[in-house]
């Protein structure tokens, strides 16, 4: 059977690597998207974070003999201390100041940490393999697909929605959320917000980190990694909504499986297609699918 | 008013001596810093140093002194950067220029304003071609010469249906144009072929339409990071174990197996102007640039030597730096150093030289650090490059 000319087959792969993707997509996104939300900061060095997250996977294998699993754990909380003294230093200073002080900031610390690494260790890029016991392939009925992707693809989904979950439905994310409406109120009940503010930059960069462990065995680990990616990201954050979790999550997923049908249907749009969507959302709705 | 015109003429003309007379200035462009910048990138800049060093760092009793401009890898920045070195900036000579689709506006531009071009980055054949001025010469690989390597080598195991997953642009397109040539020449046919961006990060999709096509070989026409990426996907899908269809990487460096590691990239066979291994004279060579660079030599790198070396050369061999009369020269002069074997420059701007095959070592095999390849075969230059288009190439027309 084919679908206007592609094997049923074919397109149901293509659909699934698309998703694959889309999972990189939502987590980058997630991450983004709640550093803006409560810090009201357009964090340009979010690929510089799922860069380091890849990085430290490899130097922590490579310098110290430890595996993926324990660098799944190891490389975000480095990656959030990191994130914990760039906020304490430098971002905090910009929470009154107009957007583009954030995204000016950002974007020179991209080039600093990038910088340091290319400086250490080239742009050619690390070997990371796959960790033994998701090597192989999987029949998953229409295809043969690597364990590790469907692997990726299981983390991811319970990443971003046990992230939302935390965020919409419980205690601490009310508080965060009443934190970001009113700090003055949320402060009088005795809650620090300064450092709830903070946390939150650690962890939207230790999801950053997370996709970089996630990436290191399938993607090139090298200091530009992230700015390959996070241009996209940043058009699936603007698709959903900017701020609206859900929006970046599901964003994240429908769109890289757009893009996985662009590669059968007409690959040489495969990289402008997301872009496509972004200029169209924002012609029709101006504030993304979930804005409000 | 005519007085004023002439003298203005004049004084410009003297002006414009005047610089003549100054010291030889080579540019090298290239992605000093981008995602291709292993490839050659701040390499290059040590090989060229070395150059200019073993001229004792002057020619015609002038100083060389010696330019940097980084493209990061757009050719709209290589443009101009060799707009403004060849009109501002009195530079001589631009080696390097990785992007073909850069390079072919450089050469334009080296005629145009009369300097040199020694192309020894990008790889598109159009370079000899339409494309040719007798103001530049094509320094080592190109899309033709390195497309005649590997079809024969696999067609003679039976492996004889190709497809292709190129990068779309200039230099991917030119591949697959010389590729299909070559491929036929030698009895295989090509069954298809998918083009990806430049500087895609997933592959996955286009080794499925690669493996789903029935192929037996699949020619990855793309570069560095994307190159990586590829082999590396191409791994994770079970394809280089499996062996079928045949990967073939057709530019692959040392750059690119220490990002992959040998497990990973182990008997994949590619073309390569040049292995530091080679032979004594190229190893003793790279021991040089390893001391001073901390690794060994891509070929790209050692092109951009070769081309650095050989110009000053032809400078002091014609006793003048003037363009035209410099290309002439490296036409007619003996060329051979540790890179270029069996080495001549062609009328339209090609050297001709030895190419290689090389097969990655397996980590048994590997004796130690960069020791990555084995030159499987040698492929004379004269089998290798097309053969001259006197319909296509200006220069072969009067």
């Amino acid at each position: 059977m084919e679908i206007f000319g592609v094997p049923l087959n074919l397109l149901l792969s293509q659909v699934m690597l698309g998703l694959i993707n889309g999972s990189f997509y939502a987590m980058l996104s997630l991450g983004l998207c709640i550093i803006f939300g409560m810090l009201d900061i357009v964090n340009f060095a979010h690929g510089a974070m799922y860069m380091m997250g890849a990085f430290f996977t490899w130097m922590l294998g490579h310098y110290l003999g430890i595996g993926y699993w324990p660098s799944l754990i190891l490389a975000p909380l480095l990656v959030g201390v990191i994130a914990i003294v760039i906020e304490r230093v430098l971002v905090r200073h910009l929470y009154d100041l107009h957007h583009i002080y954030g995204l000016l900031l950002t974007f020179g610390l991209v080039l600093v940490i990038v910088g340091i690494f290319r400086g250490f260790y080239s742009v050619s890029g690390k070997p990371y393999p796959i960790p033994e016991a998701l090597t192989g392939v999987t029949n998953i009925g229409f295809m043969y697909m690597p364990t590790y992707r469907l692997w990726v693809l299981g983390a991811s989904i319970v990443v971003c929605f046990g992230t939302w979950l935390l965020i919409e439905r419980t205690r601490l994310g009310a508080t965060l959320r009443a934190a970001i409406e009113r700090p003055d109120l949320v402060a009088t009940f005795g809650i620090n917000v300064p450092r709830m503010i903070t946390l939150t930059f650690a962890f939207g960069s230790a999801l950053a980190a997370l996709s970089g462990v996630l990436a290191a065995p399938i993607y090139p680990v090298n200091p530009l990694m992230g700015e390959s990616i996070i241009v996209v990201v940043f058009a699936v954050v603007v698709i959903g909504g900017l701020g609206s979790i859900i929006g970046s999550i599901i964003g994240g997923f429908v769109l890289g499986t757009l893009e996985g049908l662009t590669k059968v249907y007409y690959p040489e749009a495969s990289h402008i297609s997301i872009f496509i969507v972004m200029m169209i959302v924002l012609l029709v709705t101006r504030s993304g699918i979930a804005g409000k | 008013m005519k007085k004023l015109k002439t003298l203005l003429m004049a004084s410009a003309a003297i002006g414009l001596a005047g610089t003549a007379q100054a010291d030889i200035k080579i540019g090298l462009a290239g992605d000093m810093s981008g995602k291709q910048s292993a490839l050659a990138g701040p390499g290059s800049q040590v090989a060229v140093e070395m150059a200019i060093e073993d001229m004792g760092g002057e020619v015609l009793g002038e100083p060389i002194t010696l330019v940097i401009g980084d493209n990061q890898h757009k050719a709209e920045l290589e443009a101009s950067i060799a707009r403004r070195w060849y009109e501002d900036e009195d530079v001589d000579a631009i080696v390097g220029i990785n992007l073909s689709s850069g390079a072919i506006e450089t050469v334009h531009l080296a005629e145009r304003f009369d300097k040199v071009a020694m192309v020894s980055d990008a790889g598109s054949s159009r370079l000899v071609q339409e494309d040719c001025t007798p103001n530049h010469v094509h320094w080592g690989w190109n899309t033709y010469s390195f497309s005649a390597v590997v079809p024969k080598a696999m067609v003679e195991k039976g492996n004889d249906k190709f497809f292709f997953l190129t990068v779309d642009y200039t230099f991917g397109h030119d591949m697959m144009a010389d590729a299909t040539t070559n491929i036929e020449a030698a009895g295989g046919s090509v069954v298809g072929s998918v083009l990806h961006p430049l500087g895609a990060n997933d592959f996955s999709a286009y080794i499925l339409q690669a493996q789903a096509s029935g192929a037996s070989v699949v020619p990855v026409i793309n570069s560095g990071a994307d190159t990586v990426a590829t082999i590396k996907q191409a791994g994770e899908f079970g394809v280089l174990d499996a062996g079928t269809p045949v990967i073939v990487p057709m530019i692959f460096t040392l750059a690119d197996v220490e990002a992959l590691g040998l497990e990973a990239t182990k008997n994949l066979r590619a073309p390569s102007s040049f292995y530091w291994g080679r032979d004594d004279e190229s190893r003793a060579w790279s021991e040089k640039f390893k001391e001073r660079f901390g690794k060994m030599p891509t070929f790209f790198q050692a092109q951009a030597y070769s081309a650095t070396y050989h110009y000053l050369k032809a400078v002091e061999k014609a006793g003048t730096k003037d363009a035209k009369t410099v290309i002439k020269t490296l036409k007619s002069m003996e060329i051979d150093d540790f890179f270029a074997k069996n080495a001549y420059v062609r009328e339209d701007g090609q050297l001709v030289h030895d190419m290689y095959l090389v097969r990655v070592k397996t980590p048994e095999e590997s004796e130690g650090e960069f020791d990555f390849f084995e030159v499987e075969a040698t492929i004379s230059g004269d089998d290798a490059y097309q053969p001259m288009d006197p319909e296509a190439c200006k220069l072969l027309q009067d």
